[in-house]
This record gives C-alpha cells, structure tokens and sequence, in this order.
C-alpha cells in the first residue's frame, strides 16, 4: 500500500512537471518527458515545501499546493483547451531470442529490488542518518527546527544540516501521505530512480541506434553494474543524483538549455556534488553544445549559455541563499586541505580500473572510447558525454587526491559511489562508439564510390 | 569490510594445552556488537598458502552467520561475520587481506564448532566461487567482488572479454567494434548471473534468519516497544557502537530527543544505552537497554 501511494504522489509529481514542461516547450516535448516532468514536479514541490517550512507551516502543504496547480491546469488542457489527449502506447513487434535473454536478467534484478525494498529493513548508515533519519525527524517535528541556534536545525541531531533536503522533504511528504513512516518510505526513491535510470538509458539508446537489441543492451549493462542494485533500495542519494545527471544530459543534447537548468538546480538540492562537481561540468558542456552549434549566432549562443547557468542560480537560490544567512558551511569536507597525498594516482586508478565495485565496467569504456574513436568524435553529444566523463574524473582526482576526502578514496567509502553517479553517461558513450555516425558511413560510402570509380 | 579495533587477541601457546587458552576478543567487531568474546579455538599454527580451513558444524545447527577472528604470527588480528551452513564447508578467508602468511590462531564464538586445516584444492575453488558475499554495512561503498583461485573474477572477464570478442570477430569477419560490445555483454552477462546468484543467498540467508539482517537482529520488536514506553516523555542516546547508534536515532526519530552534551533544555525521562548499570532494563536486546532515569 506504501508503495502504490508513492507511485500515486509520483504521478501527481509528473503532472505538476507536466505544467512547468509545457509552459516551458509549448508542445516540444523530449522523449524522456515524463522522467523530466516527475523530476521537475518533485523539484518544486520540495522546493514549496522548503519555502513552507521556512515560514513555519508544514511542508505536507506543497503536496496539496502541487495537487491543485496540477490538475487545475490538467482539467483546463483536457475539458477546455482540449490540447490533452490520451494516446494508446506504441507497442512494437515481438522480441528476439536475444532481446529476451537481455530483459530476463533485468526483470529479475527489479524483481529483487521489489522484494529487497518491501522485506529488508533500512540498513545503510547514511540513510538512516543524512537523508532518511533526518526526514523522519522532520515528519515527526518535535526533533526538526528551523531556527540556526537550536541543537535540532534542519535535523541536525540525526544527520548533517549541510546536506541538502530534496530527498529529507519528498520521503517526509511520503510519510505524510502514507499516514506514517515506515522503512519503505525511506528507501522507495532509490527504487523508482532505479527504474526511470534503466528506461532513461533505453528510451536515449533506442533513439539513437533505432536498434531495441541496443537499448535493452544498454539497460542491461547499467542494471548489472556492481554497485547500481544495492543503491536500488538503499535510500542514498548517489542513485538520485546518477539519474539527475543523466535527464540533464538529455536536455543538453536536445538544446533544451532552460530544462537544463532547472534540473542542475535539482542537482544542487539533491547532493553537494550537483554544486562543486555538476554544475560547473555542465556549465562547460552547455558552452561546448552552444558553440558547435551551428544554427545558433552569436547572440543566441550567449543567451543559451545564460539561460542555462541563470535558472539553475536562481531556482536554487532560496537553498543557497538560506545556508548563507544561517552560517551553514556549502559542504563538510574541509577545504583547507589542498596538496597532494603520496601514491593517490595509482590509489584513484586501482579504484577505477581494478576494483570489484565497478568489475571491468570502466576498463571496457576505456577501451571502447579509444577504439571506437572514430565513431564517436563526429557525434557532438557523445563528445560532450566523453567530456563529461573526463572532467568528472578529473575533479574526483582532484577531490580525492589533494584535499581532506583522501581518507574516502583510501576507506573504499565514497569513491565507487561518486563514480556510479556517471555510469549510465558511460553506458550511452560505449554504445554509441560501436555505431557508425553519420557523417562518418557517409566518408566510407564516399571512399567506396571513389574506389569503384578508380 | 575491515572492522579495526580486535583490541585483544591473547597469545595463543604454540601447539600445547588447547583446553587453557582464552581467546579474549574484546571489542572484535566494534562497529556492531557488545564485546563478544571469542574464545572457542578453531585451528592453530598453519600457514595459509595451499591450506584452507573447513568448519564443521553440530547435525542440529542452523545455518548462520558466526563471528570468526584470528591472529598472524606478525601479530595482526582480524575478525568477520561468516556464514556457517550445516555440515562440513570451508571458509573463505582469502578474500581478506588479513588472511596470509602464518596463521598463529583462529577462533570464533560458538563452541559448537570444530575446524581442520586441508590442502586446498579445485573443489575449494568453486566452493569458494560461489560462497555469497553477504550483507554488511560496507556493502553500499564498495563490492567485495569474488575470486576463483587467487584470481579475481574481474581479471579472468577482462581475459574472457578480449578472448570472446576476438572469436565473435574472426567468425563474423566485420564491424569489431559491435564484437566487441558482444564480447563484453556476454562477460557482464556472466558476471550479473553471478551476482544474481548472490542477490538470491542474501534473501534466503534473510529469510533462514527470521527475516532479520545482521547486526539488527531483534531490534525492530525492541524500537517498536521503546517507542511505546517512551511515549510523550523525552529519551536520550548513550552512545553505542557503529552503525547501532544511527539505527537506534532513525527509529525513534519521532520522539523527543534529548542529545547528550547539548543544551536543548530538554531533560531526558528514559535512556537507551549498552551500559544500563544499577538501573533496572525495562527492555533489553543484544545488550542495549531502555531505561528510566526518572
């Protein structure tokens, strides 16, 4: 029953970002629409709830505020407008021998998290303290406060008040919704963004290849990541970031700068990382996409670009802003701590290339990026995933080498999860250096003509 | 997982009067438990190379997770949850870093158990292959991964990974980079049968366990009745060990907390703590009690 009505809050999530995707695109809608539309609708819920909180009333109440934007503007499309129509899903024809032996593994893993999500008992430390043991203080009230001097600020006796509270107020709406707390409503998120990760890669994979053996291949691949099933029910934020960063990299392909923006901001509110890590990777992607853009002029590409950094600042603004007047330091990792810790390289690449969290997932992208050189370069999305990729790697080098998170890289703690976060861009990445971009069959197809002229 | 902290693992004497020694395992497993003592002696002296050590169990035992702790000759100590199946098995022990060199004792907590010390062979191998790596709370960080032999298992993929797509290859004759991709979904297909195969140990070691993950065993009932007798009054955490101390705040989240040390005007009425004294437990479990102060 848990588990039904946080798909129904998911739902009413989705439409209050179906408002906010329509306003913005007026009908362009993005083929992974529906996983923008519940992030985006969980994003400014949250974020009411937040402002509501800040003013003393429950957050509870962004629920019933989404509820009645959303199917106000639902009623008015569907019986007014008449612009909501209710199509059948496609379904395409019968699956291959070998698209079924990739969806069986798939199936069954899903079919564990289900199970592992609906017996298991909460288990992992953070859960039970940065993200839902504050979110149970927070459904409780009596240990949550929004005062800067109480012992119990943004739930501070249970977790870290730095951390920010996308995850702390949606599993406190759930709670509410559920009419209590229980272990699911503390872990349930990490299921569904499981899930939408899996369908995200296989809806921009099937896109991309127009190939359904591709996709499921795709899907498959991040499904059997070590460390992926485990963050399925583990109520930590790594899996919520992981699909953030990969809905944002959508957008950017698709030029969709505004969205971009809006779901960087979720990024920030979602993990520290979206701030120090994200934000500014993106940033330089939106740059990169802007300027090969060769349909945009100059004035256009700077609008882009703005557009992109100034709705992600000022969607955000009202967390940033609050930390600032509270004294709440943007991160618990000191940053005092800046130079290099003896034999961190081979201590980051071992955790990279040889460690059994992540098998030989990395060494394989590793090769296919540099023998499918030539298929990749010309696709400027998958320049700017392989970018993407480089860059993250580069500032969790940087982070974990020179600064006082060392002690993580040599604990084993964080390092495989921050290296989870950007999986499912490296799945896409080894897909599409197996296929032959356009422009490149064109170059062989016109070599082929030469030769047959000779 | 490492669980630092074996504080004290008495010398064992070298090959006389097992029935003296004590094995004093103090603190072995921090991060969970109340200083459990383990003082049942396995195995003594042996070298770990060519040799594994295999448990046999009493015809009534249940399957379980046991603690088992030893000590190298260079004086290094460690200690880890096993789980032990009914009848003779081995113990994969070398999966730990810990585990090598000479082996001065082994021991555990249950003196149901009795240990020998065989040459390995290739039976061990599978056996160990295929062993679940169970369930800890290092298991969100990082995977412990498995081995067949000393190596690996990711290393022996890679190998197949370059083997398979260079056959796929010289039998298609085109395209290497989509044998490429087939080589390696059919070394991650291996790999996720494997750790499907794990996924489906942890749910039947949960299930063979009351439903109940270690180290919380027991603790749902003794939170859920905490959270009744504490009701409207105010509680205060003592201390406890790792993960334990998040647990118990996550549970009684909803109930007015009094933090140690910290000038919240509030004074606590009940105390959950390890160390209950002279004040009589309303509730215990696996040596962490509720009491009244007031």
């Amino acid at each position: 029953m848990t588990l039904l009505l946080i798909v129904i809050h998911s739902i009413i999530n989705i439409a209050l970002g179906y408002v906010v995707l329509y306003l913005l695109d007026r009908g362009r809608k993005s083929r992974l629409w529906v996983v923008e539309a519940f992030l985006i609708g969980a994003f400014l819920e949250t974020m009411i709830g937040f402002v509501f909180l800040m003013i003393g009333m429950s957050e509870l109440y962004a629920f019933y505020t989404t509820i009645v934007i959303a199917f106000c503007f639902l009623l008015y499309q569907f019986f007014i407008s008449k612009k909501l129509r209710l199509k059948k899903p496609k379904v395409s024809g019968k699956l291959n021998l070998f698209e079924v032996l990739l969806l069986i593994p798939i199936v069954t893993k899903v079919s564990i998290a289900l199970y592992q999500l609906l017996r298991f008992p909460i288990y992992f430390d953070d859960a039970m303290t940065h993200w839902s043991g504050r979110a149970h203080a927070l459904y409780g009230k009596v240990n949550w406060s929004m005062d800067a001097t109480s012992e119990f600020f943004l739930g501070a006796a249970f977790g870290f008040k730095e951390y920010p509270l996308f995850l702390v107020i949606w599993r406190s709406i759930n709670a509410g919704i559920c009419g209590g707390w229980n272990d699911v409503v503390a872990r349930a998120d990490s299921f569904i963004f499981y899930i939408l990760i899996m369908i995200s890669v296989y809806i921009i994979i099937r896109k991309k290849t127009e190939k359904r053996w591709m996709a499921l291949a795709a899907s498959f691949i991040i499904s059997a990541v070590p460390l992926m099933h485990i963050h399925a029910t583990s109520g930590y934020s790594e899996i919520a970031v992981c699909l953030v960063v990969l809905v944002i990299y959508n957008a950017l392909t698709e030029g969709a700068y505004f969205k971009a923006g809006i779901l960087t901001a979720l990024c920030i509110w979602t993990k520290n990382e979206g701030l120090f890590l994200f934000f500014p990777i993106f940033a330089v992607c939106t740059l990169y996409v802007t300027a090969m853009d060769k349909q945009l002029d100059l004035k256009r590409k700077v609008i882009s670009t703005a557009s992109y950094c100034l709705s992600t600042m000022i969607l955000i603004s009202p967390w940033l802003i609050y930390k600032s007047m509270n004294g709440i330091p943007l991160s618990v990792i000191s940053s005092e701590e800046n130079f290099y810790h003896a034999d961190s390289i081979l201590l980051f690449l071992s955790k990279l290339c040889n460690s059994p969290s992540s098998n030989i997932f990395w060494m394989a992208f590793f090769v296919f990026i540099i023998i499918g050189f030539n298929n990749w370069r010309k696709q400027k999305e998958i320049v700017m995933g392989v970018g993407l990729i480089l860059m993250t790697l580069t500032l969790l080098f940087y982070v974990f080498c020179f600064t006082d998170a060392h002690r993580f890289l040599i604990n084993d703690m964080t390092a495989h999860r921050s290296l989870l976060q950007i999986a499912p861009i490296a799945v896409i990445v080894i897909i599409a250096s197996v296929i032959k971009s356009p422009e490149s069959s064109d170059s062989e197809s016109k070599k082929e003509v030469t030769h047959a002229d000779a | 997982m490492t669980y630092p902290g074996i504080k004290k693992l008495q010398a064992l004497s070298k090959g006389i009067r097992y029935s003296l020694f004590l094995l004093l395992l103090i603190a072995a497993y921090p991060s969970y438990s109340q200083q459990p003592n383990v003082n049942h002696l396995l195995a003594s002296n042996f070298t770990t190379v060519g040799n594994v050590i295999e448990i046999t169990t009493p015809p009534d035992w249940v399957s379980q997770q046991v603690l088992i702790g030893w000590k190298r000759s260079d004086q290094v100590t460690y200690a880890q949850m096993f789980y032990v199946p009914r009848g003779t098995s081995a113990v994969h022990l070398s999966k730990y870093n810990a585990w090598s060199g000479n082996i001065e004792v082994v021991a555990t907590t249950d003196n149901r158990l009795s240990a020998q010390v065989v040459p390995k062979s290739w039976s061990h191998n599978i056996e160990f292959f295929l062993s679940p790596n169970q369930l800890t709370p290092g298991s969100i960080n990082f995977d412990l991964g498995y081995t067949i032999g000393n190596t690996p298992f990711s290393h022996i993929l890679f190998g197949l990974f370059a083997l398979i797509s260079l056959v796929v290859f010289g039998i298609r004759r085109k395209e290497f980079l989509l044998s490429l991709l087939i080589g390696f979904l059919i070394v991650w297909g291996m790999l996720d049968a494997r750790q499907i195969k794990n996924h489906m140990d942890q749910i039947s070691l949960f299930q063979s366990n009351n439903n109940q993950l270690t180290p919380f065993e027991g603790f749902d009932n003794f939170y859920d009745s905490c959270d009744t007798m504490i009701g409207d009054e105010t509680w205060r955490l003592q201390p406890l060990s790792g993960v334990w101390n998040s647990y118990a705040k996550y549970r009684l989240a909803e109930k007015t907390y009094a933090p140690v040390n910290k000038k919240t005007g509030r004074e606590p009425s009940l105390l959950v703590t390890p160390k209950p004294n002279k004040r009589k437990p309303l509730i215990t479990n696996q040596g962490v009690s509720l009491v009244r102060l007031k």
